[in-house]
């Protein structure tokens, strides 16, 4: 029997009695409920969009839930919670993707085939869909990243200035600025894909 | 939307069109089903992140995976009762870094006090395998091995390390109280679960904390003692560095001589080389 289809791996852990990283407890589930049941479909949302693999996705939400465990208590005060897990998502998100970058640099950065795309004609258009979104895809992973946060959130998320200004814990004109830098590189890095695009600087 | 200023319609249509649209069904559910999991492995934290980040391994050919867990059921044994790493069937060890797993799971299992880990491989024809290993400090291994009808292995009531590895089809070590265990040379190699065994009788011993000196050492107080282990970068196995060394490398008063231990560890039954892609 061929077995190489797939294989999923699942861990339960319980750290030591009396270690520092206490077991999940009342507490845990409190927050949980409290903060991100209800934001579950963005979450993963938001980091599918980026990594636009399974498994990767599942790690970056991974490193996106430790991120939060830890940062709980700033996550409870803070003037906008959701936009603050939401940019934590997509940081783990856009780490997942530049993860990928890097160990593929000539491989396509999403295997498989696109399913969430509306099915194409045929195999020319699947390659073409295909190289336009890891174009756009390698592109966001050369941004700084409050510029691909930025952006990612207002055009992708389409998040309104005030959230992304609490996520990314600046002041609104700032935000302003780090959408409109980021948009305007990603004209220069996508310049023959944008129609009136700025050629490439070169620099890039 | 109505956008002003630096906005660009066709930048953005762009850009919803590669990074819009949402997950298919089944890729959702898979992803919202690890959410309340993944929450609990955040809270385990250190431990879990370590054995996701090696265990996952998406890359893996699927021996390679199987491998792996293999080795980590190797690893938990040799862990949990300072058993010999030769001890692990042959089949189990081939075609993967096993070193690599081995040395994950010695970080992760010297600071939880039980790990479940379940693998299905799923065929072309649905399930064709399914293992599941179990480790817990308190009652010991349990292991059902993949391939064929799951061995289910208890770990407590008569049934103990002797009884795990005559079934693995290894033969167990005799295992001396620690008290009587030969004191160890510099460098030997040793089980965490034995160190934490010498020197306090609890796992808690050592814990998976980042050393003073950074790097793979993990250093603790037991019994006012500092303690240390590094991981061979040669095998993947924790070996005690005793306590002049400790102290040159963590800034340490060095105290007396902190722990015995078990024998060295065999890693003849593992490939060392890196899992075939």
């Amino acid at each position: 029997m061929k077995r190489s289809a797939s294989a999923t791996v699942e861990w339960d852990v319980h750290p030591l009695h009396g270690a520092p990283d206490t077991p999940p407890d009342s507490s845990g589930d409190a927050f949980y409920k409290t903060f991100l049941a209800p934001m579950e479909a963005r979450m993963l949302r938001a980091v599918w969009r980026v990594v636009r693999d399974p498994d990767r996705s599942r790690d970056a939400l991974q490193e996106a839930l430790a991120t939060i465990w830890r940062k709980r208590d700033r996550i409870r005060t803070h003037p906008n919670p959701e936009a603050l897990v939401l940019r934590i998502c997509l940081d783990a998100a856009l780490d997942a993707l530049r993860k990928a970058r890097r160990s593929s640099r000539h491989l396509e950065l999403v295997p498989g085939p696109l399913p969430e795309l509306p099915t194409p004609a045929g195999p020319a258009e699947v390659a073409q869909e295909r190289e336009l979104r890891d174009q756009v895809r390698e592109a966001i992973a050369r941004l700084p990243g409050k510029q691909a946060v930025a952006v990612l959130m207002r055009v992708v998320q389409e998040e309104d200035y005030p959230a992304i200004a609490a996520a990314l814990g600046c002041a609104q004109a700032t935000a302003r600025v780090h959408v409109m830098r980021g948009r305007a590189r990603l004209e220069r890095l996508l310049a023959h894909l944008v129609p009136g695009g700025r050629k490439p600087g070169g620099a890039e | 939307m109505s956008r002003t200023g630096p906005d660009k319609p066709d930048l953005d249509a762009l850009l919803r069109a590669a990074l819009g649209g949402d997950p298919t069904q089944p890729v959702e559910q898979r992803l919202r089903a690890s959410l309340r999991p993944g929450w609990h492995r955040a809270q385990a934290e250190t431990p879990a992140r370590l054995q996701w980040a090696w265990l996952r391994l998406p890359s893996w050919p699927l021996p390679a995976r199987r491998a792996a867990l293999a080795a980590l059921a190797a690893a938990m044994i040799l862990g949990g009762a300072g058993w010999n790493l030769a001890h692990v069937p042959q089949a189990a060890a081939s075609s993967l870094s096993a070193v690599m797993a081995a040395r994950a799971v010695a970080r992760a299992a010297s600071s939880v006090s039980a790990m479940t880990c379940t693998v299905e491989l799923r065929g072309a024809e649905g399930p064709s395998t399914t293992a599941v290993v179990e480790w817990r400090a308190t009652t010991g291994t349990v292991i059902r091995v993949a391939d064929g009808p799951p061995r289910v292995i208890p770990a407590a009531g008569g049934n103990g390390p002797e009884t795990v590895l005559s079934q693995l089809g290894g033969t167990a070590r005799e295992q001396a109280p620690a008290h009587e265990l030969p004191v160890p040379a510099l460098g030997d190699f040793l089980s965490p679960a034995r160190v934490a065994a010498t020197l306090d009788g609890t796992w808690s011993a050592v814990a998976a904390q980042p050393g003073a000196s950074g790097g793979d050492y993990r250093v603790e107080r037991s019994r006012g003692l500092p303690i240390a282990v590094s991981l061979d970068p040669a095998s993947g196995l924790p070996r005690l560095l005793r306590t002049p060394e400790v102290a040159a490398k963590c800034d340490w008063t060095p105290g007396p001589p902190e722990a015995t231990l078990v024998a060295r560890p065999s890693i003849a039954a593992f490939d060392h080389g890196g899992p075939s892609s």
